[in-house]
């Protein structure tokens, strides 16, 4: 299925800085992952610094012993770095959080299947939950880089808890990309969720949105699904899981997918490394 | 100076190196194929194949532990038919040697499988999957010496292919079931499968796996896969493969020096897709360095102490 070359190679840290509470915006050099990626892509990455612990025993090497999937928010192919948004969730987020510029990090990439591209003329909406919003920066850079379509298309709602978590809007803007936000706390735009942001839109300027895109959380996601279903707009939903290999050998980061036109057809397991992370908004059964 | 031979035998089976990726860690070979060098390996061992496409367990389906982690996939495959049309051209073309690994329910569906690849060309081997922890019965065949036995010996009469048994240490005895395979047939052991283990989200309360126990593999079994293995090696004469939480050269050759004939590879690939062709770098530069000439020189290699070494304790 996917015909875009896979690298496996030492990265070294651009920058590692911090953008919100727990969250962090890294830029990596790694010329062939950047040159190859497209919206929608994510890299697996073993957080510690395999490079310079050469002298430990492999396992030690290897702890935490999992690498971690982050989808690629911005590319430069000149340079050839890539950035990754993250937010500090657990142990082998917190090491990330720790390394320094200059370091290394193992990356391999890119993985998974991409975003369709934005048409040109189909005005499309993309609904981004706090760090989902990553592909949706690689998404819209893209297509304005592309010129496949002008800024004034592409819509971005972007929800978070608190306003210090919406990171990333300064490069929307920067695009002439237009932003509505949402905050559970009321700090910054719409006070509730992103999802009403969405109902609204639909309502009240059904011809913004065409296509929909989105990722966030996973009960965020559900109701984006149902919306768009019953609006029947088309769209994409980004997914992330809990994600052994990255490349689909084990078979663990599974999401059951239904067939959409074909309501015969059984429920199966798709893998999200490997058919995704980018699914068919109407495939995927969130749960 | 001439470079060490890495060879062994199992069975009728010659490996160029002792080396092998386990089953369930390396898909169908093409998915690593893209970007790792599968000539280097001494062998692949593919995802356990069943009788029919089999739709696997409920997510979450892994979760992180201390140096390791748990997997309930529950042997989600395509199926042997789909094997043989879709993922065996890709794997002929492989300069490796090709172990499939069999699994199913009840017997008739090994037996089934076990026929279907029998005369499939560029099939080296078979490992039997008779331990699987997560589908319903799958430890059945590797916890009871008799049914151990009836499984080996029935599947022996339908192949003439070597059968690697595989089995699982999540039982008191590993080696009554290592001799019941033995006697009924079987040309080599593989050991250890994973072992049982469950893991509990506190906040939610939930276990971390949505079939709430699976499988433990990584470094954290090592220790466990070695004492299983150097008491196999101990009670039969066929070959034994070692497997659990082999990452390093260092750790394949603690398995060959307790007396594994191989090893294979497995977590440690998800982490380190090279994981298997480094482990054979290491090898050969071990070798090298502590003038082994051949590596089956070290295979059971093990210095024990005597009797005389150990302490008299007075109590």
């Amino acid at each position: 299925m996917p015909s875009t070359p896979i690298f496996q190679v030492p990265a070294e840290i651009i920058s590692n800085r911090k953008i919100g509470p727990e969250l962090y915006w890294m830029d990596l050099l790694a010329p062939d992952v950047t040159r190859h990626a497209s919206p929608g892509h994510f890299v697996h990455i073993s957080v510690t610094d395999t490079s310079r612990d050469t002298h430990r025993q492999t396992w030690l090497q290897h702890t935490p012993l999992l690498r971690r999937p982050f989808s690629i928010a911005e590319r430069d192919p000149v340079q050839g770095v890539f950035g990754l948004i993250y937010r500090v969730v657990g142990g082998g987020t917190d090491i990330l959080a720790g390394r320094s510029p200059g370091e290394q990090v193992d990356v391999l990439g890119p993985l998974g299947q991409v975003f369709n591209p934005v048409q040109t003329d189909l005005p499309v909406v993309m609904v981004a939950g706090g760090v989902g919003v990553a592909p949706f920066l690689s998404l819209v850079q893209e297509t304005i880089r592309t010129g496949q379509a002008k800024p004034e298309n592409m819509t971005v709602l972007f929800g978070a808890a608190t306003a210090e978590l919406l990171s990333g809007e300064e490069k929307f803007q920067n695009l002439g990309v237009s932003v509505r936000f949402a905050t559970d706390d009321g700090t910054r735009g719409h006070h509730g969720f992103v999802t009403s942001l969405l109902e609204e839109m639909i309502r009240h300027e059904p011809n913004r949105c065409a296509y929909i895109y989105v990722c966030g959380p996973t009960p965020m996601m559900r109701i984006v699904q149902t919306m768009a279903d019953k609006a029947g707009i088309p769209g994409q939903v980004s997914l992330e899981g809990i994600m052994p290999c990255g490349v689909g050998v084990c078979m663990a980061c599974v999401v059951p997918c239904i067939t959409p036109d074909d309501p015969e057809a059984t429920v199966r397991y798709e893998r999200v490394c490997y058919a995704g992370p980018v699914f068919d908004i109407r495939e995927v059964v969130l749960i | 100076m001439k470079p060490p031979d890495l060879s062994v035998q199992i069975g009728n089976l010659r490996l160029k190196n002792p080396v092998l990726v386990a089953s369930g860690t390396f898909g169908y070979g093409s998915e690593y194929g893209r970007f790792v060098d599968l000539s280097l390996l001494g062998g692949i061992v593919t995802k356990t194949l069943t009788p029919e496409p089999w739709p696997g367990n409920p997510p979450p389906r892994a979760a992180e532990t201390a140096s390791g982690m748990l997997n309930s996939i529950g042997l989600q495959n395509v199926g042997v038919e789909a094997f043989i049309r879709e993922k065996m051209p890709y794997l002929r073309t492989l300069d490796t040697a090709l172990v499939v690994n069999v699994g199913g329910g009840p017997l008739e569906e090994f037996v089934y499988v076990t026929e279907r690849l029998a005369d499939c060309e560029g099939i080296d081997a078979l490992e039997i999957n008779m331990s699987c922890p997560n589908v319903s019965g799958g430890l059945d065949f590797s916890t009871d010496p008799r049914r151990a036995g009836d499984l080996i010996g029935t599947l022996r009469r339908v192949t003439s292919l070597p059968i690697i048994a595989k089995l699982t240490p999540n039982i008191t005895d590993i080696t009554e079931i290592a001799a019941s395979v033995e006697e009924a047939g079987a040309d080599a052991i593989s050991a250890i499968n994973t072992i049982r283990g469950m893991a509990i989200d506190i906040h939610t309360r939930r276990p971390k796996l949505g079939a709430i126990m699976g499988g433990l593999s990584g470094p954290a079994i090592k220790p466990v896969a070695i004492a299983s293995i150097y008491r196999v090696v101990n009670r039969v004469h066929i070959p034994v493969i070692g497997i659990g939480g082999i990452v390093s050269a260092e750790d394949a050759l603690e398995f060959m020096i307790a007396g594994a004939t191989a090893v294979q590879v497995g977590t440690a690939n998800f982490v380190e897709p090279r994981a298997g062709a480094t482990v054979v770098d290491g090898l050969t530069t071990w070798c090298t360095a502590s003038g082994v000439s051949t590596i089956r020189d070290i295979v059971g290699s093990i210095a024990l102490p005597s009797q005389e070494d150990v302490p008299c304790h007075h109590s």
